[in-house]
């Protein structure tokens, strides 16, 4: 039995080898890294309007409403598929949740309450129509959007509007030690998700579904159960998201979740080094909407033209991706 | 074109090495013009590596080919079907939204100025060659609507619209019913008759004694015998097949009588099942032998959930659900195949991937309690003997390895009925033992196993009995303690084209 052993232990040296490579580490923390160069930068070159506790609070609370979008995102991208439908469906709850304030006299809680339930609605919509009707995610979030674009616009007649309840307004302007209360909102909603999929049977049965969906079929994972769920999580994301819009813009307005679709699959892009480029994560995902949201502030208070912006997020985006892509790569080859 | 005699097609010294291990040794073959040959081996024999060195897919460490004297430039797909070697596949390579005629003419369309196509050109193009083969399929057809075995002809029209001198058949009766059968051996003679060299590459040895002008045995990838027609008789070939690996000393010691009946199957069927009926018996392991598209693999996934199927599965006193993989994981049954692609989880750890059909055990409520999943784990790796890591990434494994750590998973799951596919395919010869070891231990702890095999030996030497599967049936059954490789092999391969003979018994 000796022997065997020995045997057995000739595989381990090379694994070990890879753990301690310097260069793994770097990748893996590359993100971090990153966010810590930027942070630097900024510091540095305007150290006066970015280097503030005001600034800080700023930036959180501005990215908080792509924070818990990116989250619901990660949990589909966790899975290996995709939601297009995230803005459509945000905007589908954030008029749903209005207009009952606005035309029917809800309170705030209701109002919450019902742009989380239309969220979830859309989500199981998704699910459905991609575990059961066996759509590819691709196309069955794209149609779920454009229903949900068609039924907020029903709902709210292509208008814009206000009246909204005063204590909703508080949920953008309340503050708890200082903190906005979005951003302990956003922060919540992370620490929630990472437990989710850290802790639980369920976590462990959307990652083997995202890993390997035949292998995880067959050791007995519910694999469509798990789908529509993470769906229904994403819609519950973007019906709070939609929530966290609102109550800051003091008004409705149409289509107010078109502009987080791309930043939203951006941050989980970035954050995917942080799973070692092999997994979607949260934390992950979390540090790729403060690194974006970083970025947009500091090149603004550079007095960058807003294009910028653009052209950096997207610039890091491609880095980040192609660094993954081609170590994948080399990884196969090995 | 060669002299008189000498061979269209010589082939001598193909010799093919993956890393330190031989595929291909020193191999030799000579096909003369209009010839039948059959390429027959065990899995593993090198008959699939000699087939893509000739259609230019792979290229040899040593050897050369001629072609009408010509010596071929190897490795070059291009350069082969510009020598006239064409290969029917085993999975077909048509395009199911183009027509009949576009699938034959594909990449060599009749072209005008500046690569116009000519549609009416490639039509009367496309039917000369369906003519010449008498084959009654339309050209203007959409390929993806025929039948397989159409299908299949198509792709032989499309060799033969290459001016083919030689085709190359890769088992192309696998999954073809008997009356198919007949169309498509009657269209490999109208090849030989127009002077086609056919190199016919089939497990279904009955086929090959009463087709085949020439057979090739290939063993351990050395040419081990090359027969004229009369010679090659279905027990010669087998005979030849399996030399020297004879009787093993079984794995399993004599055991008590199996116990009770845990797992009944009755008329599972599907496209591939024709009405299966299987009892497994606590402690026992029944093996399961048969052809690619025998149905052997659809019966193991039919009683793993994976197969939408009719007929009624019975565990103890339940009744699964049929199609429900966590219907039959949560009744204790476990599926563990060797394809690996089919059970591991790369990006994650030994860990996750061996606790994973057993989660609920370890969970209070949604969560998972940590300390005890480790702990199971831990004593799980120590029973099947892998001394990984749990934290470390499956990946980083061996193939061995990887293998024990999907058995842990089976152990940890505590099942009643485990289902193995081919387990220790691709494992090396030190770990296979252990393996076997793992699977006879769970039988002797009361679980009852089928075992898919498509190593003889590994089925011979584990099975209590052996299932023999044809054509989505039970065709036979096997047991007693002189059974051999040889004898699954002969009940396995007895072709349903000839009746088969009343005397099936194995002798005891």
């Amino acid at each position: 039995m000796s022997t065997a052993t020995e045997r057995r232990a000739a595989p381990l040296p090379r694994a070990e080898r890879g753990r301690l490579s310097a260069r793994r580490l770097a990748e893996r923390w590359s993100l971090v890294l990153a966010f810590l160069a930027a942070f630097v930068f900024f510091s540095a070159a305007r150290p006066d309007a970015f280097l503030t506790w005001d600034n800080a609070r700023a930036i959180l609370d501005d990215s908080s409403v792509l924070c818990v979008l990116a989250i619901g995102v990660t949990v589909i991208l966790l899975i290996n598929e995709f939601d297009l439908s995230v803005g459509f469906v945000a905007g589908l709850a954030g008029a749903a949740g209005v207009s009952v304030m606005a035309f029917h006299g809800w309170g705030a809680g209701a109002a919450v309450a019902v742009a989380l339930a239309a969220g979830a609605a859309a989500g199981l919509a998704n699910g459905v129509a991609v575990a059961y009707l066996r759509i590819p995610s691709f196309i069955a979030t794209l149609a779920v959007g454009s229903i949900a674009t068609a039924i907020e616009l029903a709902i709210t007649r292509t208008a814009i509007f206000e009246g909204l309840s005063p204590s909703y307004l508080e949920i953008a302007t309340t503050r708890v030690a200082g903190v906005p209360l979005r951003a302990i909102i956003a922060g919540g909603v992370a620490l929630l998700f990472l437990v989710l999929l850290r802790t639980t049977v369920y976590g462990r049965h959307a990652t083997a579904v995202g890993d390997n969906p035949t292998a995880a079929r067959l050791a007995g994972v519910p694999v469509e159960r798990v789908k529509v769920l993470a769906f229904v999580l994403a819609g519950l994301t973007a019906g709070l998201a939609a929530v966290l819009v609102t109550s800051s813009g003091a008004q409705y307005y149409p289509n107010l979740g078109t502009g987080y679709l791309l930043p939203a699959y951006a941050a989980a892009f970035l954050g995917l080094s942080l799973g070692g480029g092999l997994r979607f994560n949260v934390l992950g995902s979390y540090l790729g909407v403060l690194l974006l949201g970083m970025l947009t502030t500091g090149l603004t208070m550079m007095n960058q033209p807003s294009w910028t912006t653009q052209l950096v997020q997207g610039l890091v985006l491609v880095v980040a991706v192609a660094g993954i892509a081609l170590r994948r790569r080399g990884a196969v080859g090995r | 074109m060669g002299a008189e005699g000498a061979g269209w097609l010589q082939a001598r010294g193909l010799t093919k090495a993956y890393g330190g291990v031989l595929a291909l040794a020193d191999a030799t073959l000579e096909l003369r013009a209009g010839e039948l040959r059959g390429l027959v081996g065990a899995n593993g024999a090198g008959k699939s590596t000699l087939v893509k060195i000739l259609t230019g897919m792979v290229t040899p460490t040593r050897g050369e080919v001629l072609v009408g004297g010509r010596r071929l430039r190897l490795g070059r797909p291009q350069a082969s079907l510009a020598a006239g070697i064409a290969s029917v596949p085993q999975e077909l390579e048509i395009a199911p939204g183009m027509t009949v005629a576009e699938n034959i003419m594909l990449g060599h369309e009749p072209c005008g100025r500046l690569g116009r196509l000519r549609p009416l050109e490639l039509r009367r193009a496309a039917r000369r060659v369906l003519d010449s083969l008498s084959l009654p399929i339309h050209e203007d057809a959409r390929a993806g609507e025929l039948t397989l075995i159409e299908q299949r002809l198509v792709m032989i029209a499309r060799a033969l619209s290459r001016d083919a001198r030689l085709v190359i058949f890769d088992e192309p009766t696998a999954t073809v019913s008997p009356l198919e059968v007949e169309l498509l051996l009657r269209t490999v003679r109208t090849l030989t008759d127009r002077g086609v060299a056919v190199l016919y590459v089939s497990h279904h040895l009955g086929e090959v004694e009463r087709i085949c002008d020439a057979v090739t045995v290939l063993r351990d990838g050395r040419v081990v015998a090359e027969l004229p027609g009369e010679q090659a008789t279905h027990d010669r070939l087998v005979e030849l097949l399996v030399a020297g690996t004879g009787r093993r000393q079984s794995a399993r010691e004599a055991r008590s009588e199996p116990g009770v009946v845990i797992l009944s199957a009755r008329g599972l069927a599907d496209e591939r099942l024709r009405g299966v009926d299987v009892d497994l018996r606590a402690g026992e392991i029944v093996g399961v032998a048969g052809l690619v598209g025998s149905g052997a693999r659809e019966l193991l996934l039919a009683l793993a959930g994976a197969l939408p199927h009719r007929g009624r599965i019975q565990l103890g006193a339940q009744v699964l659900r049929p199609g429900s993989t966590p219907a039959a994981v949560s009744s204790g049954v476990a599926f563990l195949p060797g394809d690996r692609s089919l059970g591991t989880f790369p990006s994650s750890s030994v860990r996750h991937n061996v606790s994973l059909s057993s989660l609920p055990r370890h969970a209070a409520g949604p969560f998972v309690r940590a300390r005890r999943e480790r702990a199971a784990v831990a004593s799980v790796l120590r029973r099947v003997g892998l001394s990984a890591r749990p934290e470390q990434r499956i990946a980083e494994l061996s193939g061995g390895n990887q293998q024990k750590a999907l058995v842990a998973r089976a152990v940890a799951s505590e099942a009643r009925v485990l289902l193995l596919d081919d387990p220790t395919a691709g494992v090396d010869v030190l770990t296979r033992p252990e393996i076997h070891a793992q699977i006879v231990s769970l039988a002797r702890a009361g679980a009852a196993v089928l075992l898919v095999s498509t190593d003889l030996e590994e089925l011979v030497q584990l099975s209590d009995r052996i299932l023999v599967l044809e054509r989505g049936a039970v065709v036979d059954e096997l047991r007693g303690p002189n059974l051999t490789p040889a004898l699954v092999l002969a009940a396995m391969t007895r072709s349903r084209l000839q009746p088969s003979p009343t005397e099936k018994e194995v002798p005891r």
